[in-house]
């Protein structure tokens, strides 16, 4: 799992964690120790990945880093696979499963038909929906939010008003790292914990061109458009052309921005200075 | 001028003028083998006007960054208010109450002008990150009186109009007045201005040139700055160092420094150029 | 209307889907974010010549 970008071999590692100390040695590591465990690994791959790999890249444009990071998240799996195997490990960290016999009834009811929804979804939605408000929020109110956009715009002026990079460095590796342990914690909940999931995280691609490679507004709006958009295409189109149209479509969406909006729908304007 | 003492002076107009707060002595700045700044020494006294003049590539900027921590001299001491200053990062520097601005003006493009001026007061906000988070008590209290002085500085500047407005769409002159804003919202001791009037026409020169002034008259605000046009030089400043090359030639008030014959010949000398 | 429920039930899940998405993406745009921008003070070099 957890291949989202330079964090997620982290969420991957956890998940290899877990999978360590139910397959390999009998016993199992208390939730608590396993998750400090891990943030400790993370930390120190940032560590290491910041040092030998993004170091090199200052500066760069955006697509080279997300090669960079898939590239590296590709090495990653591949330690992973020959240390822990490759086989489809269980996630479960107690969020609830199943087809929610609830919502089944209540739908029914107003309906005449019931909506089959797993409950796993559901908690992931609002989980993950949480904590896109919660990061909107504290990108938008917060002090340090405020100074996160303030580096993200510009260093120079960053610095002028006070604002210490490495320590909005250190607060956003942090914050990826977390975004990243959730997402990886449900995606492996949802699917098991298996490296070829890869592909998934792939569709972050299309996801950020379509909103735009330095917008976060953009990330959100460009995840639930494609999310939506192939669940939608994949029922209505689908059938016609012999369906799982859910492996290309995103791609295609985005190559059509990449011809007329190259900066995405919330992406700067690309303007080429003289 | 009356006579210099330590303790300060009193100027032309009358202002009171204080003890040194800054002082740079001996400043030698190089990048690979261009020499930027060649043994420099001057001090910045309180409640004054400072102006830094010369022709392109003198070295003014460099001597501002040194202040301001973006350089850092490889020759040198940066004497601030009688201590002799480490080498500081420039965040640092900016939290011991220095603000500026930029040549080439370094604002946040993609925040409003309110966002951006917002940003000078960072370092005045101190609510934990709790309180922000469920928007109580010391956070909510914070936020009102840092937005109340932001209202307070745009009303001066008298950018009211473009409060909301992104900064990237705005005209070079407005950008130049959001940059004043940003710093002014630190509430900063000594505020360096690099450039502040260049590229500007007659009458927005004459707008920046009066919030200057009142910036100084009003919050006593210590002001360094670094112009180009000498008339504008001669109106604004109580005294005025002079650089060429690098080198220092020329410190004293404006009436003696237009009076220096190397000063005349450096100007003369690029006024073609 | 049983095909329009039916696609209401799509959306729905495609966008939790997209929810999810949105995260992985925002992680890289955290990242980006903060790689924008040059680390070098821009502007200082080219000194202005106007
Ligand atoms: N970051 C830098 N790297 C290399 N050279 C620099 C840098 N900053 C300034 N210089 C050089 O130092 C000299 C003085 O520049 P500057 O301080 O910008 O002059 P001024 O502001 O008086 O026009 C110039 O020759 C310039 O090329
Ligand atoms: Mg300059």
């Amino acid at each position: 799992m957890g291949i989202q970008n330079g964090q997620v071999p982290f969420a991957h590692l956890i998940n290899a964690t877990f999978g360590t100390s139910l397959h390999h040695f009998g016993w199992t590591v208390p939730a608590v120790l396993a998750v400090a465990l891990t943030a400790l690994i993370m930390v120190l791959l940032a560590f290491l990945i910041e040092k030998l790999v993004l170091q090199h890249l200052v500066g760069q444009e955006p697509i080279i880093l997300f090669m960079a990071t898939i590239g590296l998240a590709y090495f990653l799996e591949g330690l992973g696979d020959v240390m822990w195997g490759a086989d489809i490990k269980a996630l479960d960290v107690g969020l609830p499963q199943g087809i929610s016999d609830g919502i089944e009834a209540v739908t029914g009811q107003w309906f005449g038909y019931g909506f089959f929804i797993d409950r796993l979804d559901l908690w992931a939605t609002l989980i993950a929906a949480m904590l896109v408000a919660a990061l909107v929020a504290f990108a938008q109110y917060t002090k340090q939010g405020r100074a996160m956009r303030a580096v993200a715009d510009d260093h120079q002026a960053a610095m002028s008003v006070g604002i210490s990079l490495r320590f909005i460095w250190v607060m956003v590796w942090s914050i990826a790292g977390f975004v990243a342990l959730v997402a990886g914690i449900m995606w492996g909940t949802k699917s098991g914990v298996q490296f070829s999931l890869s592909l998934i995280a792939l569709k972050a691609l299309p996801v950020l061109m379509l909103g735009g490679f330095t917008s976060i507004p953009g990330a959100i709006v460009g995840g639930l458009i494609i999310g939506v958009g192939e669940k939608l295409f994949e029922f209505t189109i689908g059938p016609m052309v012999g369906g799982a149209t859910e492996n290309w479509f995103a791609y295609v969406l985005a190559l059509i921005f990449l011809v007329f909006r190259p900066q995405g729908l919330f992406g700067e304007r690309i303007i080429e200075r003289v | 001028m009356n006579a210099m003492t330590q303790d300060g002076y009193v100027t032309a107009d009358g202002r009171q003028i204080g003890p040194v707060v800054m002082e740079l002595k001996n400043i030698t700045l190089r990048f690979g083998g261009v020499v930027a700044i060649k043994d420099i020494s001057f001090d910045i006294r309180q409640g004054e006007i400072r102006a830094i003049i010369g022709p392109n590539g003198a070295g003014k900027s460099s001597m501002l960054n040194v202040i301001s921590g973006f350089y850092h001299p490889q020759d040198g001491q940066v004497i601030f208010k009688g201590q002799p200053r480490p080498a500081m990062k420039p965040y640092q520097v900016a939290r011991l109450g220095i603000a500026r601005t930029f040549q080439n003006i370094a604002l946040f493009d993609g925040m409003s002008v309110l966002d951006n001026i917002m940003t000078g007061r960072l370092n005045k906000m101190k609510a934990g990150f709790l309180s922000q988070a469920i928007w109580w008590g010391a956070a909510e209290r914070e936020e009102n009186e840092n937005r109340a002085a932001v209202e307070r500085i745009i009303d001066f500047l008298e950018i009211q109009n473009i409060r909301k407005t992104p900064v990237g769409r705005l005209p070079y002159g407005l950008k130049k007045r959001v940059e004043l804003a940003r710093a002014l919202a630190a509430e900063p001791n000594l505020l360096l201005l690099d450039e502040p009037m260049a590229g500007m026409n007659v009458e927005e020169k004459e707008d920046m040139s009066r919030f200057i002034l009142s910036v100084n008259d009003e919050f006593g605000t210590t002001i360094c700055l670094i112009e180009h046009d000498m008339g504008v030089v001669m109106d604004l400043s109580d005294r005025v160092v002079v650089m060429d090359y690098g080198k220092k030639i020329g410190d004293g008030t404006p009436a003696e420094v237009r009076s220096n014959q190397a000063v005349i010949d450096a100007y003369l000398g690029v006024a073609h150029d | 209307m049983d095909q329009f429920i039916f696609a209401a039930e799509v959306v729905l899940n495609g966008l939790m889907t997209g929810v999810m998405y949105a995260l992985v993406a925002l992680g890289f745009v955290l990242i980006f974010k903060r790689r924008a921008s040059s680390t070098m003070p821009k502007g200082f070099w080219r000194c202005s010549r106007r």
